[in-house]
């Protein structure tokens, strides 16, 4: 539950979700999860991997409304960044492009400067994705995700495949750009450490199908939240939870 | 010039010469009318030019490639795309399309003539009827093959229709646009001359049938090969740089 009070952005219900297998039966892949977001807020989802995680992410956010439940307001209706697993970049526009292309209309003709600065993509501004690296074209997909001031941040393993180094201080130019625009982040991942860094509230899953099986509000500010203090939160949520073990 | 732009010149330069000589000698073996000697053909062609009625056949007929061809990639490409995307849509018009690619050309073509008279826009119709059926199903392929990736950030992003169009659907669909589009050129001239040889006055088509009736075989290769050139400079100078150029985001493969 977000903190009481606070504007709610999101309130979603789904109470189940099936894909259909390739022998033609249905698998039930979420069931029962209840899910709000409010304005401002960084919630994380955590679980095992293919619990089911990416499936809700997509239903949140409108992508898939093959489901049985409710997600309100519609979320056609709010502007969304994103950042899939995979870049998704097109690779017959130049990174700029790519970032520009994704903004609102009224914002297209900004300079995109800072946040090409920001996100370490200055000199590639130019270059087209196939020549870029993964770990600079995951960068590009998270600076078009926050380029247009969206009201809720998607984050799907946003940060894999990404050095330490480069992980940590992208994590900090999307907490900056969060704050700034004041956006929801609902991001999805399986490294408890990285969401006992960046979130609010963690919001865990269970597998076969994805249900919620547990919540932990995170305190604040996060500065305060040093290399031991997440090992020792990690720990007791390893405990009483023990899928989360080794995550 | 780079080097190897050079040697790809010299060779096709090559080729040419090579199968011009082969004529040579061939109609200096045959030593008849029905296979002049390309000397005699290039007379016949120089004398055309001076006369103008050469470029007044030939842009008749490029007036009338140019609109047929037009029409076909613009209808085939929206009727590919739209039964690419639309499963109904292409189950309900499926057999239309089945039906369209194996009518002969000159079955469309009279039909066209008897229908709407013989007039410019019926030779025009007839022969962009011939190849919007080709243009639709490489397009339609190409429809299917679209990455659902793609397709779900540009929904995520919420992009415009046209946006979407513009910057995510058709440069994925540019290899089948740019095979549609050559095979579509080349198919087009040749039926053009078809049609006009059955219902223009004027034309290239129309000019070889003439000469036809004449048993002028000179003026039948003439005309025919200064066509030739014309779609070979098409092809060179318009289609390649513009394939290029859309094909200029792609690594460098040798």
């Amino acid at each position: 539950m977000p903190a009481a009070g606070a504007p709610l952005l999101i309130d979603a219900h789904i109470a189940s979700k099936r894909h259909t297998s390739a022998d033609g039966t249905a698998v039930e892949v979420v069931r029962g999860l209840d899910l709000r977001l409010a304005r401002g807020e960084f919630v994380c989802l955590i679980g095992p991997s293919g619990c089911g995680k990416t499936t809700s992410l997509r239903i949140l956010t409108g992508l898939d409304r093959h489901f049985e439940g409710r997600v309100t307001p519609d979320p056609k209706g709010l502007a969304i960044g994103i950042v899939f697993q995979e870049p998704r970049l097109l690779p017959w526009r130049t990174v700029e492009e790519n970032i520009r292309l994704t903004l609102p209309k009224p914002l297209r003709r900004q300079g995109l400067g800072p946040i090409l600065e920001a996100f370490g993509l200055a000199a590639h501004a130019a270059s087209y994705p196939g020549a870029l690296s993964l770990g600079l074209a995951r960068r590009v997909a998270l600076a078009r995700a926050v380029a247009g001031r969206p009201e809720l941040l998607v984050l799907d393993e946003p940060f894999v495949s990404l050095d330490a180094r480069a992980a940590s201080e992208l994590r900090r130019h999307v907490l900056l750009a969060a704050q700034e625009t004041g956006a929801a982040v609902l991001m999805v991942t399986h490294d408890v450490r990285e969401a006992l860094a960046l979130a609010d509230r963690l919001v865990l899953l269970g597998e076969h199908p994805a249900r919620a099986v547990g919540e932990q509000v995170l305190d604040r500010p996060r500065e305060l939240r040093t290399p031991e203090w997440i090992e020792q939160q990690r720990a007791a949520l390893a405990e009483l939870h023990p899928m989360l073990k080794g995550a | 010039m780079t080097r190897a732009l050079a040697v790809r010149i010299a060779v096709k330069a090559l080729s040419l010469a090579v199968l011009v000589a082969a004529w040579q000698v061939a109609s200096a073996f045959a030593h008849s009318p029905a296979l002049p000697q390309p000397l005699a053909v290039l007379a016949f062609v120089t004398r055309e030019a001076v006369s103008g009625d050469l470029l007044f056949n030939l842009g008749a007929t490029l007036a009338r490639v140019a609109a047929a061809f037009v029409i076909a990639m613009a209808v085939g490409v929206a009727l590919g795309i739209a039964f690419g995307r639309r499963r109904g849509l292409d189950q309900a018009f499926d057999p239309w399309l089945v039906l369209l690619l194996n009518t002969p050309a000159l079955v469309v073509t009279v039909l066209c003539y008897i229908w709407l008279g013989l007039t410019e826009a019926a030779a025009v119709l007839a022969v962009a009827l011939n190849k919007i059926p080709n243009v639709t199903v490489l397009l339609r392929e190409g429809t299917r093959a679209l990455s659902p990736d793609l397709d779900e950030m540009a929904s995520a992003f919420r992009l415009s229709f046209w946006d979407r169009m513009r910057h995510v659907v058709l440069p994925q669909l540019e290899p089948y646009v740019a095979g549609a589009a050559r095979s579509g050129l080349a198919l087009v001239w040749k039926i053009v001359l078809v049609v006009e040889l059955l219902g223009r006055p004027n034309g290239v088509g129309y000019a070889i049938s003439v000469y036809f009736q004449l048993f002028d075989v000179t003026a039948v290769l003439g005309y025919s090969l200064a066509f030739m050139a014309v779609m070979l400079a098409v092809e060179y100078f318009v289609l390649q740089p513009f394939e290029a150029h859309a094909r200029r985001w792609r690594p460098a493969t040798h």
